[in-house]
């Protein structure tokens, strides 16, 4: 064997490798362990990442522990303010506005979560083809993300209904169209970022295929960019799901939809302001709680924040 | 002391973070008298860029705090000045040069503006005289055509030429010390000749004291009237040229000058030093040098030795330890 | 002697320059302009020479990393350079490049052992326990402990990654391979570590290397051979001895004369250079030196030299030696 053995032993050293023993039990410091020692210390992103977690678990068994079904009607007590027995008020229908908020979680968060998971998928496959293959294809790729640019995002979608029709599924699909061109420009740039690196070089000097290229070394690269927007356009796509049922194209009465009960309760804003307060504040929280985990994770994951 | 043009006693730079504190500089004395050109040499994360911007006091920025140890300079602790009368000093009576001349340079002024700034702050020129003196700055760096380039962009000069430039606004001042932290390692061979040559000039033409910071041993050969050797933060090593190559006593000073390849020696293989530079955050308790040293003994892992006078200089190292060696 | 291992005849590299509307070529960087050497098996062949010379375009033509404007590449006896992907993939067994940053050039998300185990993985080794011992006999070939191999890079230092990408290199046991100024970004008593092991494992292993580096002590040490570059072309190839002890090009006699050299007491008589290396995208006519020759003639203005032996086995790019 050639090459000296090493970390070298000292070898009138009369204790031995020290070195080599202590070097052998520290832990192995993987990429994970790096980012969770970075973000655990943003305690507002941990926050926002716990009431997260806790709003997937609502979402989860949220109808199985309400206290009222979410269609449950009771002409009684019609627009009550918020009291023991009804926490956030009943509704035009006496239904109780704390359980509906509480099944319009698991609405929101899956509209959000399905939309940008298709919208990121497709995105990301678009970008790292332009990114990584050029010329016209990147050409073609990006002109088209341009043009999808050019419309302000409500608008597209409310475009993107009109051709669907309205209903949640179109909802995902209009959501999920119009988060394409963001996913594909940030992968692309990342992409080109991560091509251009000499590891990639390395890599393809070793005879690698431009398969393994992408989806060993390039991909994972981009992974870091593609979670952090991941997370703050759910935030984004569960704000544009709920404005297009307030306009009344995406779910409709009676879906326990955020967005839809926001827009029933506005003819009672003067009267009983709590029929729209409460779905406002969820819609509100959530896409903050959304927004933050992403600037926590960006911070983060970025390399080149330190500490 | 007052021969000295610059103290630095005991200086210790540590730089603080959440995982703790990192003694990159750890109990550093260096002296360099008028006119004299001192090398301080060691491998990365040794201390000696530390050393030098802790004198420019620039640590400002960076998590990094002199905490103990002073630094005469001229018979003024410079630990002790006002940020106002440092920035006088800087730039006035000591001036650095960096290893990368593009970042700092300023790339939206014009090269003239930019040192003629500092001329007519320190030397109280007025604008013409100030401009005169930095074309006549320019020109003795060996900078072709250079009343055209005063009026130039950082970004229009080559590396050398970058370079140069840095040297000219260095010298502007004619400040009595000049430090120069890896001036030349970003330069090719031929530009780097050229460099060199003009810091030996101006040396010599001005009387200016240089700290040189240098990995490179054919600099130090080159340059250099005194050397340091710096190891994990602290001096291991310091004597006069001609001792330090002909003669080395510590065991890395040895290692270092048998690893590097010596045009026509026809060395079949060369000498190394085992192990790794180490980490200025994970060093052992005694010696820091002993899990590389192939000289190393039981007393070297459990005390560190002091940098105590020898017969050419100091070193700081068990085997010349006065008591030891009368015991054996 | 028989056939070189390789063989590289009037290499070019041009890179275009698009200006102007439509992205329409203006000119070219002539990073590379005609070079010429052979690399005999079990040699090694020193390419040295400034920034902007063409030395590492040269070696990554030479790995297919880039293709050549012009010119042929022989390995064994077989033209290379006009291969399709795909054949060129089998031949990269016989071809490693080791790379000069040893930060940048391995994948920070991968373990060590994944890197190691790329190359054998990509030539279609599937057998998991063959992958592994494989790895293991690598590190320990290199000088790194097998326990080392679940870590991922970063928690290496300089050197150690160098011989994570010297480990590499080795894993489908190449006949050559090009290292690209291998131990530039290494501290001075890490370099002479891994100059060693090159060594070493070329005794061992009977490789082949094309040593890219600006460093001349560093390419005098480890060469046999030694090619001197200028501007994208050969000025002058000798083997060692020859070139350092009667360096005849007046370039390289600059470029040898301007090594600081670790001795204080040797003062010796230095040529300086006047002026920069002129831009590759707008080279001089004639010799691309004669702008900071101090032995120009007219006829270097206006005629590029060709390369010619001077002496036996010394060949020269200069008129100084035409007779």
């Amino acid at each position: 064997m050639v090459g000296q053995p090493e970390p070298a032993v000292p070898k009138n050293d009369p204790k031995g490798p020290r070195v080599d023993v202590k070097d052998e039990k520290k832990k192995v410091k993987t990429p994970f362990s790096e980012f969770w020692k970075k973000f655990k210390k943003q305690r507002l992103a941990l926050f926002a990442g716990i009431f997260i977690v806790l709003l997937l678990i609502l979402a989860a068994i949220g109808p199985y522990i309400t206290p009222y079904g979410s269609e449950e009607f009771d002409y009684d007590n019609i627009l009550v303010g918020p009291s023991l027995a009804h926490w956030a008020g009943t509704d035009a229908y006496g239904r109780d506005i704390f359980s509906r908020i509480i099944a319009g979680t698991r609405i929101s968060l899956f509209v959000g979560l399905c939309s940008v998971l298709l919208g990121a998928t497709a995105g990301t496959i678009l970008g790292l083809i332009s990114g990584f293959y050029g010329k016209w294809l990147d050409s073609l790729i990006m002109r088209m993300c341009d043009v999808m640019f050019a419309f302000p995002g409500i608008l597209l979608a409310i475009g993107i209904i009109a051709v669907l029709g309205p209903g949640l599924g179109n909802v995902i699909i209009a959501v999920s169209i119009f988060s394409v061109p963001i996913f594909a420009r940030i992968v692309r740039s990342t992409t080109l970022a991560v091509k251009a690196t000499l590891f990639v070089e390395a890599t393809r000097s070793l005879g690698a295929t431009n398969r393994r290229l992408i989806w060993k070394h390039i991909f994972p690269g981009t992974t870091s960019s593609i979670i952090v927007y991941f997370t703050m356009r759910i935030g984004t796509a569960i704000l544009i799901a709920a404005s297009l049922s307030f306009l009344g194209l995406g779910a409709q009465p009676p879906t326990p939809e955020w967005g839809a009960m926001l827009s029933s309760g506005r003819d009672y804003l003067n009267t009983a302001p709590h029929v729209t307060f409460f779905p406002g504040m969820a819609i509100f929280v959530t896409v903050l709680a959304f927004n933050l985990l992403g600037d926590g994770l960006r911070d983060a994951l970025d390399p080149k924040i330190k500490d | 002391m007052s021969e000295n043009l610059l103290d630095i006693n005991h200086l210790k730079t540590h730089f603080f973070s959440d995982e703790g504190v990192v003694r990159a500089v750890d109990g550093v004395s260096i002296s360099i008298k008028k006119g004299e050109t001192v090398g301080i040499v060691g491998e990365s994360g040794c201390g000696k860029s530390v050393t030098s911007l802790s004198v420019m006091r620039l640590l400002k920025d960076t998590p990094g705090k002199i905490v103990d140890g002073t630094i005469e300079f001229d018979g003024k602790n410079l630990l002790d000045v006002s940020e106002g009368e440092m920035r006088a000093i800087r730039g006035n009576d000591i001036a650095m040069i960096f290893q990368e001349p593009m970042t700092s340079l300023n790339p939206v002024f014009k090269i003239g503006k930019q040192i003629q700034e500092a001329v007519e702050l320190h030397l109280k020129y007025d604008k013409k005289k100030a401009r005169q003196h930095v074309i006549d700055m320019l020109d003795s760096v060996g900078i072709p055509r250079a009343n055209e380039i005063v009026d130039e962009y950082p970004h229009q000069l080559s590396g050398g030429m970058r370079q140069r430039v840095m040297i000219a606004m260095a010298m502007a001042c004619k400040p009595k010390l000049l430090i120069a932290d890896e001036p030349t390692t970003a330069l090719d061979v031929t530009i780097q000749a050229q460099i060199l040559e003009l810091m030996k000039k101006l040396k010599e033409e001005e009387e200016t004291a240089i700290m040189l910071i240098t990995h490179d041993l054919g600099v130090v050969a080159e340059m250099c009237d005194r050397v340091v050797v710096m190891y994990a933060g602290k001096v291991v090593e310091e004597a006069s040229v001609y001792d330090l190559f002909d003669n080395p006593q510590h065991p890395y000073t040895k290692g270092l000058l048998a690893s590097v390849p010596k045009m026509r020696q026809n060395v079949k293989r060369l000498g190394s030093i085992q192990g790794n530079v180490p980490s200025p955050d994970d060093l052992p308790v005694g010696c820091k040098f002993a899990p590389r040293c192939p000289a190393a003994m039981t007393i070297c892992w459990e005390k560190e030795p002091e940098l105590e006078d020898h017969k050419q200089g100091r070193c700081r190292c068990w085997l010349y330890d006065s008591e030891l060696v009368k015991e054996v | 002697m028989g056939t070189p291992l390789l063989e590289v005849k009037e290499l070019k590299k041009h890179f275009p320059l698009n200006k102007g509307w439509f992205g329409r070529q203006t000119g070219s960087v002539k990073a590379v302009d005609g070079v010429s050497f052979v690399i005999n098996e079990g040699e090694t062949l020193g390419l040295v020479g400034e920034s902007g010379c063409g030395k590492s375009t040269t070696g990554r033509m030479i790995m297919s990393l880039l293709k050549p404007t012009d010119g042929q590449i022989w390995f064994k006896g077989q033209e290379i350079s006009k291969l399709k992907d795909d054949e060129v993939r089998d031949l990269r067994k016989d071809f490693q490049m080791v790379f000069q940053d040893p930060y940048a050039s391995l994948n920070p998300r991968m373990k060590v052992k994944d890197i190691v185990a790329e190359p054998l993985i990509i030539h279609g080794e599937k057998d998991k326990g063959v992958i592994q011992n494989r790895v293991d006999e690598l590190m320990k070939t290199v000088g790194l402990n097998a326990f080392q191999a679940d870590r991922y890079p970063h928690e290496f230092s300089g050197g150690q990654r160098q011989r994570i990408g010297i480990a590499r290199a080795l894993a489908v046991k190449p006949k050559l391979i090009i290292a690209d100024e291998p131990v530039s970004a290494l501290d001075v008593s890490i370099q002479s570590q891994i100059l060693n092991l090159l060594q070493d494992l070329q005794e061992e292993m009977g490789l082949t290397y094309l040593f890219i580096a600006h460093d001349l002590s560093v390419v005098e040490h480890i060469s046999d051979r030694i090619g001197v570059m200028y501007l994208g072309r050969l000025v002058e190839v000798a083997d060692k001895d020859s070139l350092y002890d009667e360096p005849l090009h007046p370039y390289t006699q600059a470029l040898i004369s301007a090594v600081p050299v670790p001795n204080p007491r040797l003062k010796r008589e230095r040529i300086i250079l006047k002026g920069d290396i002129p831009s590759p995208a707008n080279p001089p006519t004639g010799c691309p030196f004669h702008t900071r020759c101090p032995k120009a003639m007219d006829i270097c203005k206006t005629k590029v030299p060709v390369m010619r032996e001077a002496r036996e086995g010394h060949y020269t790019a200069c008129h100084l030696y035409e007779s």
